[in-house]
């Protein structure tokens, strides 16, 4: 009788693991908390990588080229991903060569709402006042 | 002074007609948010749009503008209609494919159910 329970639980179990779904992801800190290259097009590790790491303690980094560009806070609202950030002066003149004289820390807000998760890449849509991008971001080890 | 509208996403954000008309007054080109090899910049490229418009927005006031963190928003759930809209917005602006469109949407309602 032990046996034939054990037996079931076991089955059950298995089932769980293979129902289609069963795998997905949810929006979650453990899920966000890592590495990401943002539109790396399938390659981490690129030495001109745009990256964004967010960590278990509600902080996280954005960089680009090595250089961390910008720190801050994040906090998850419903569906949406919200970073506080604080910019590092001048290091966006290659963007664009009109903030070459821009050397303020800057404040910004991004909100985020990551679309087609899947366990280690996501799309997003990203918003900073009234700029939006679309976002590819992969988990990279 | 300018006042504040409530985004797609639900945060204050200064309204984007405000901000296109500023820029384009003070002659500032679009921003290319690019590498070298052509890729565009994510995070950078909004990172570098939104310093621009605050550049702009800051030649055209006398005094230096205070820069300050919006305060978190309420914690009150959304409600699955409300969800809906913001993905209606977001559909309607281009930026989810309509096949995004339609697995959210249906995560929302199956969400109902459960």
């Amino acid at each position: 009788m032990l046996r034939k329970i054990i037996l079931s639980l076991f089955s059950l179990l298995a089932l769980a693991v293979f129902l289609p779904g069963a795998n997905a992801v949810a929006l979650d800190a453990a899920y966000l908390t890592g590495k990401w290259e943002i539109n790396a097009d399938g390659a981490c590790g690129k030495a001109d990588a745009e990256k964004l790491i967010v960590h278990d303690n509600a902080t996280f980094e954005y960089g680009r080229r090595g250089k961390i560009e910008a720190v801050g806070f994040w906090r998850l609202e419903q569906n949406v991903v919200v970073f506080e950030m604080l910019t590092s002066p001048a290091y966006f003149q290659d963007i664009a060569n009109e903030l070459k004289d821009y050397t303020r820390h800057e404040v910004y807000s991004m909100q985020m709402m990551p679309l087609d998760m899947q366990q280690d890449q996501f799309s997003a849509v990203a918003s900073i006042d009234d700029q939006m991008s679309r976002l590819v971001l992969q988990r990279c080890r | 002074m300018m006042t504040t509208q409530r985004s797609v996403f639900g945060v204050n954000a200064l309204p984007a007609a405000c901000l296109a008309i500023a820029a384009s007054m003070a002659g500032y080109a679009p921003v290319v948010a690019a590498h070298s090899d052509g890729a565009v910049w994510g995070i950078g490229g909004l990172l570098a749009g939104s310093m621009l418009t605050k550049a702009v927005d800051n030649k055209h006031q006398s005094k230096p503008k205070q820069t300050t963190a919006p305060a978190p928003a309420p914690a009150t759930p959304m409600t699955a209609e409300q969800k809906i809209q913001q993905l209606n917005t977001l559909a309607a602006g281009g930026y989810i494919t309509p096949q995004e469109y339609k697995t959210e949407k249906q995560a929302i309602l199956n969400s109902i159910v459960e």
